[in-house]
C-alpha cells in the first residue's frame, strides 16, 4: 500500500473513533471513504439492509445486492466497489472510472479499520457504561458516608476514622427537646436546627477532631485524646454551645444536649462508639445537660435493659402481666373504701435476672411466689415502658382488667372504689379519655367509682398540659388523685387549679415506725391543706399500729400499707374485704 | 415569451441610483424568476434592494450578498453593484436560508439545501451563498451534499467584504443578514453546466500531508511544513518575520490537493514559527497527496477561459443562455492589473452570452465526487436556452 494511504487510514481511524456511538462512527466512515476515494456514493450494509448511505437516499440502495448496479440520472452507471468487515460491507460507487488496485486496497483497509473501530466503540461503550456505574456507586457510597443534611460524616465514615485514629475518645451527643421542636415547628425547622447544631459542634472542636451525625438527633465527635478530663471539658463546651438559643423558623429555639464519653485504649471502634452511647443514655437519665463518662458496669445494665426491652415487648401478648389489689382503708372505721390496682410482671426465668422480688413502689411486694418466674418490679420496667411508649398499651390493659374486676366485686360491695395508676404518657395520649369512657360503658362502673392516680412529678412537669388533660377526665366524672404527694415540688398555686379529688401522702413522711414530730407536722399540714381544698387525703405506707393511730388523729381520711392490708391477688380480695382489717 | 438572462452593472455611489442602473439593464422590464444582487460593502443595502425590487416586481426572488468585487455586463469592479436576472418558461427557483450558522455549518448546509424539495425539473442545481467568515466551509458543503446527493451539482460562493474580513452580508428578499447560508435551488427543463478551473500547475514532486489538523498543516513528508515550504521555494527564514511579505510569497504557491479531476487549491495564509506549521484556513486532510502549485498571469487568465468552456461543454450542445460566475477574490488580487484580460477571455469564450457574478471568499462547486469546496478557483454555472 502507498505511503500516503497509511496516513489516510490513520486519519480515517481517528475520525471514526472520535465519534460517540456506532451510528455516528459508521456515518463518518462512509463519508470519509467516499471523499478519500473521490466517489459520489458510499454506504454500509449490515444484515442485508442499508445502515448508512451517503450521496444517495438509502431506499435507492435497499434491496440491491452487495455489488449493485447503480445508474444515476445525469451521472450514469457508477462503478461500485465493496469490502467486507466484521459486521457488514463498506461500499462506494464512483462515476466515470472504476477504482484502481491501490484504491481497492485502501477501501479494504478502511473497511477493516471500520470493523476495528466499531469493536473498539462497543468495548468503549461498555467501559463507559461500567465507568458511569462505578461513578454512580461511588456517589452513592459518598452519599452514605456524608450526611446530606449537615454535611457531616455518617456513622460509616465515623467508624472508619475511629479505626484509623488509634488513641481517641468519643463523645456521643443526644439533643434534649429536639423532638418537641420537630413536632411543634415542623420537620423543615427540625432539619434547619440539625444543620445549625452541626455548625456549633464544628465550632467547638479542633481541626483534627471528627464530628459526625450518627442518626436522628444524635451526633458524635472523635477527639484525638484519650484523656477523660480533656474529653469532659470539650463535652461541657459543647453543652454550653448547644444551650445557647438557635434561630429557627423566625424564632429562638432552646434545646440542650446530653453527652456520653468513652475513652479507650484497646477498644474496637464499634465498642468505643457503643460505650459512648451507653454513657449518653445514663447522662440522659440523669437529666438534661449532663455529661457521663462510660464505666464498664454500665454495659451490663445496658445489656440488661436491651433484653428487658425485648421481653417487655412480648410480655403483654404472652399474658405475663398480673394485677394485684391493695385496699384503701378508712382510718376512722377500718372499713374498705376501695382498692388500688397494682401491676406485676411474672417473667419466666431465663437469661439474666433483674432484681427479683425487689420492693415495688406503692409498698407492694409480690406474694405467692410460684417458680419458675421472676417478679419484675414495676420500678424496673415501668420507666422503660414509658420510654418506649409501651406504657400506653400496658396502661390500657390495666384499666380494662381492673375495671372488669371492680365491676364484678361491686355486685357484692356496691360502694367499692377503684384506683388505677396512670402514667404521664397515658395522660397525654389523645385516646386515653376515650379508653376510660369505653371501659366505663362496657363495665357499667359509675365514673365516680374510678380514680386515676398520677404522680406529682407527672402533673408538675407541665401543669398547663396536665390541667387540660385532667379537665377532660374530670368531665367524665372520674376522680383524680395525686400520688406520692410531697416528693415533688408542687406549686400551691397549681395545686389549687388542678382538678383533683385526692392527695396520697408519700410514705416518706411516716418512714419511722413511730412518726417523729416533724413528720407529723408535715402530714398535718398536708391534711389541713386537703381539707381546705376539699380533697380527700390518703396516707401511704402505714406499717405499724402507731402510725395508723397517729394518722387517724391527724384527720387523714384513708390509709394504705402492710399494717392495714398487703396487696393481694384478686381471688383473695373478697375474703379480705369482708373481714374487718383493723379497728 | 422566451427564456432570458440579463446582467447590469453600476459603479455609482448612491445605492438606489446604482441599483436602478444595474437592475434596469439586467431586467429590461421582463418579469424575472430570480434576481441576483452582488455589491461591494458600503452601500445602504435596503435602499438598493428596494430599487431592485421596483424592477423585479413582487414575485421574483431577490437574492445576493456583499462581495470582494463584482462582475456584470462585461465589467468587473471593486466598488459597485452587479445585477443578474433570469426568467421565462421552464425555470423555477426556490430558496431557503439557514441562520446563525457559525459552529454548525454542516447543519446549515443541510438546511440551505432544503429548498431542493419541490424542484421537479430534470436539470437541477443548488446554488449556495455562504458567509465567508464562518469557519470551515467544507462542512457547509458536506451538509448540502447530505441532502442534495450525487445527482445534483452544487455551485456558489461565499460572501466577502473586500478582503477586510470584518463582516459580510447575505440578502434574501428584503432581509439583510450576516452568519447565514442561503440555498437557491434552480430547476430548468434544459441542461445546466458547471465549470471548475484555476490555472495552477504542479511544481516539483508530490508530498504527503503527514500531519494536519483543522486547516493547519504541521508536517509534509514527515518534516515541519514551514521548513519544506521555505526550502522548496528557496525562501529565507527571515521572510517569516514579515507577515505580509510571507503571505505575498506564499500566495503565489498554494497547495494543490490531488484529485482525479485535477487539484483542489488551498491558499497558505500564514506560518507559525513556534510549531513550524502552515495555516491554510481550509481542510487539508492528513494523508492527502499534495503539491506546491505555481502559476502565472497567462495561466490564471487561461483558467477563467477553461472554467467557462467546461460549463458550456456541459450543456450538451444546447445554446447557452447566460452564465453565473463565482471567481476567487484571491485570483482578483493576484491578477491585479491583468483583471481586464480575465474579463476579456470570458467574453471571448462566451461571445455575446451574458454573464454576471462576484469575487468570492471561497468557491463552491461539485459535479463529481462528494467534495465541493474550492479556493483560488473560478466556478461557473451555465444555463441553456
Amino acid at each position: 500500500m502507498n505511503h500516503w494511504s497509511t496516513h489516510q487510514l490513520t486519519e480515517f481511524f481517528a475520525a471514526v473513533c472520535a465519534r460517540p456511538d456506532e451510528a455516528a462512527a459508521t456515518s463518518v466512515a462512509v463519508e470519509r471513504a467516499t471523499e478519500v476515494l473521490e466517489a459520489e456514493v458510499g454506504a454500509v450494509l449490515r444484515d442485508g439492509r442499508v445502515d448508512v448511505a451517503w450521496g444517495i437516499s438509502a431506499d435507492k440502495l435497499s434491496g440491491l445486492s452487495e455489488n449493485p448496479v447503480l445508474d444515476l440520472p445525469g451521472i450514469g452507471e457508477l462503478h461500485v466497489a465493496s469490502a467486507r468487515f466484521g459486521g457488514g460491507t463498506l461500499l462506494v460507487g464512483r462515476a466515470d472510472e472504476a477504482l484502481g488496485p491501490e484504491e481497492r486496497q485502501l477501501l479494504q483497509a478502511m473497511a477493516q479499520v471500520l470493523g476495528l473501530a466499531l469493536d473498539n466503540l462497543t468495548l468503549l461503550t461498555a467501559e463507559r457504561r461500567q465507568a458511569a456505574e462505578r461513578l454512580a456507586l461511588l456517589d452513592s457510597l459518598r452519599e452514605a458516608r456524608h450526611d446530606s443534611l449537615t454535611g457531616l460524616p455518617t456513622r460509616v465514615l465515623f467508624l472508619e476514622k475511629l479505626r484509623e485514629a488509634g488513641t481517641a475518645s468519643v463523645l456521643f451527643i443526644d439533643l434534649d427537646r429536639f423532638k418537641a421542636v420537630n413536632d411543634s415547628l415542623g420537620h423543615r425547622a427540625g432539619d434547619d436546627l440539625l444543620g445549625l447544631v452541626a455548625a456549633r459542634i464544628r465550632s467547638c472542636i479542633d481541626d483534627g477532631d471528627v464530628p459526625a451525625r450518627i442518626g436522628g438527633d444524635e451526633f458524635a465527635v472523635l477527639l484525638r485524646t484519650s484523656r477523660g478530663d480533656e474529653a469532659v471539658a470539650v463535652a461541657r463546651r459543647l453543652i454550653d454551645a448547644v444551650r445557647r438559643p438557635f434561630r429557627v423558623a423566625g424564632r429562638d429555639v432552646f434545646i440542650g444536649a446530653s453527652i456520653g464519653i468513652a475513652t479507650g485504649a484497646g477498644s474496637s471502634a464499634d465498642d468505643l462508639l457503643g460505650n459512648a452511647d451507653v454513657a449518653m443514655y445514663r447522662a440522659k437519665k440523669d437529666g438534661p445537660g449532663k455529661v457521663v463518662v462510660f464505666e464498664p458496669h454500665m454495659h451490663a445494665q445496658a445489656l440488661a435493659r436491651l433484653n428487658l426491652d425485648g421481653d417487655l415487648q412480648r410480655a403483654l401478648e404472652l399474658g405475663q402481666f398480673r394485677l394485684q389489689y391493695q385496699p384503701l382503708i378508712r382510718l376512722g372505721s377500718g372499713t374498705t373504701y376501695g382498692v388500688e390496682a397494682l401491676i406485676r410482671w411474672h417473667k419466666p426465668r431465663h437469661g439474666y435476672a433483674l432484681t427479683p422480688g425487689s420492693v415495688a413502689p406503692h409498698g407492694a411486694v409480690p406474694v405467692d411466689v410460684a417458680a419458675p418466674v421472676d417478679f419484675v418490679s414495676p420500678a424496673d420496667f415501668v420507666p422503660m415502658a414509658e420510654e418506649t411508649g409501651l406504657i400506653i398499651d400496658i396502661g390500657r390493659w390495666v384499666l380494662n382488667t381492673a375495671g372488669d374486676q371492680a365491676a364484678r366485686w361491686r355486685t357484692a360491695m356496691p360502694d367499692l372504689r377503684l384506683n388505677v395508676n396512670v402514667s404521664g404518657r397515658q395522660l397525654t395520649d389523645p385516646l386515653f379519655v376515650a379508653d376510660v369512657e369505653r371501659m366505663l360503658a362496657r363495665t357499667g362502673l359509675p365514673a365516680e367509682a374510678v380514680t386515676c392516680e398520677l404522680t406529682e412529678s407527672v402533673l408538675m412537669n407541665d401543669p398547663a398540659v396536665a390541667i387540660a388533660c385532667l379537665g377532660e377526665l374530670r368531665s367524665l366524672g372520674v376522680g383524680v388523685s395525686i400520688d406520692d404527694f410531697g416528693t415533688g415540688y408542687s406549686s400551691l398555686s397549681y395545686l389549687r387549679r388542678l382538678p383533683v379529688d385526692e392527695l396520697k401522702i408519700d410514705r416518706a413522711f411516716i418512714g419511722e415506725a413511730v412518726p417523729s414530730r416533724e413528720d407529723l407536722a408535715v402530714v398535718r399540714a398536708v391534711v389541713e391543706l386537703g381539707r381546705t381544698l376539699k380533697l380527700r387525703t390518703v396516707i401511704e405506707g402505714v406499717e405499724t399500729e402507731e402510725q395508723r393511730r397517729a394518722m387517724r388523729r391527724l384527720g387523714c381520711d384513708l390509709g394504705q400499707g402492710y399494717h392495714l392490708c398487703r396487696p393481694a391477688d384478686p381471688e383473695r380480695i373478697p375474703g379480705l374485704l369482708f373481714e374487718p382489717i383493723a379497728a | 415569451m422566451e427564456r432570458w438572462f440579463g446582467t447590469g452593472h453600476s459603479t455609482l455611489t448612491d445605492p438606489a441610483t446604482a441599483a436602478h442602473e444595474a437592475a434596469a439593464a439586467a431586467i429590461e422590464g421582463r418579469p424575472p424568476v430570480v434576481v441576483f444582487v452582488f455589491c461591494s460593502v458600503g452601500y445602504h443595502v435596503p435602499e438598493m434592494l428596494a430599487a431592485v425590487r421596483s424592477h423585479a416586481g413582487p414575485d421574483a426572488v431577490v437574492v445576493g450578498c456583499s462581495t470582494s468585487g463584482q462582475i456584470g455586463a462585461g465589467f468587473q469592479s471593486g466598488d459597485g453593484v452587479a445585477v443578474t436576472a433570469l426568467g421565462g418558461p421552464g425555470l423555477s427557483v426556490r430558496t431557503s436560508m439557514s441562520r446563525n450558522v457559525t459552529g454548525r455549518l454542516r447543519d446549515a448546509g443541510a438546511e440551505a439545501a432544503a429548498c431542493l424539495a419541490g424542484i421537479e425539473q430534470e436539470h437541477r442545481a443548488l446554488l449556495i451563498i455562504g458567509d465567508g467568515l464562518t469557519g470551515d466551509q467544507h462542512e457547509l458543503v458536506r451538509g448540502a451534499y447530505s441532502v442534495a446527493g450525487a445527482t445534483i451539482p452544487l455551485v456558489g460562493g461565499c460572501a466577502g467584504d473586500h478582503l477586510t474580513y470584518v463582516r459580510t452580508y447575505q440578502f434574501l428578499d428584503d432581509e439583510v443578514l450576516s452568519d447565514t447560508a442561503i440555498g437557491i435551488a434552480l430547476g430548468s427543463d434544459t441542461p445546466l453546466g458547471v465549470g471548475i478551473a484555476h490555472g495552477w500547475r504542479k511544481e516539483g514532486a508530490a508530498m504527503i500531508v503527514t500531519r494536519s489538523q483543522d486547516g493547519r498543516v504541521y508536517e509534509l513528508d514527515g518534516e515541519p511544513a514551514l521548513d519544506v515550504l521555505l526550502r522548496r521555494l528557496g525562501l529565507d527564514e527571515a521572510l517569516c518575520d514579515d507577515e505580509e511579505a510571507f503571505r505575498d510569497a506564499a500566495f503565489l504557491h498554494p497547495l494543490g490537493l490531488s484529485r482525479r479531476s485535477g487539484e483542489d487549491i488551498r491558499v497558505i495564509h500564514a506560518a507559525d514559527r513556534n510549531d513550524r506549521s502552515l495555516l491554510c484556513l481550509a481542510d487539508v486532510p492528513q494523508g492527502a497527496l499534495a503539491w506546491l502549485m505555481e502559476s502565472d498571469t497567462d495561466a490564471l487568465v487561461e483558467g477563467a477561459g477553461e472554467s467557462c468552456a467546461q460549463a458550456l461543454d456541459a450543456l450538451g450542445g444546447r445554446e447557452p443562455l447566460g452564465m453565473l460566475v463565482f471567481d476567487c477574490a484571491a485570483r482578483r488580487i493576484t491578477l491585479g492589473d491583468a483583471l481586464d484580460r480575465e474579463i476579456a477571455v470570458i467574453g471571448k469564450v462566451l461571445g455575446d452570452v451574458p454573464y454576471g457574478g462576484f469575487y468570492t471568499n471561497g468557491e463552491i462547486a461539485r459535479v463529481r465526487g462528494a467534495l465541493g469546496m474550492h479556493h483560488f478557483t473560478m466556478v461557473t454555472l451555465a444555463l441553456s436556452s
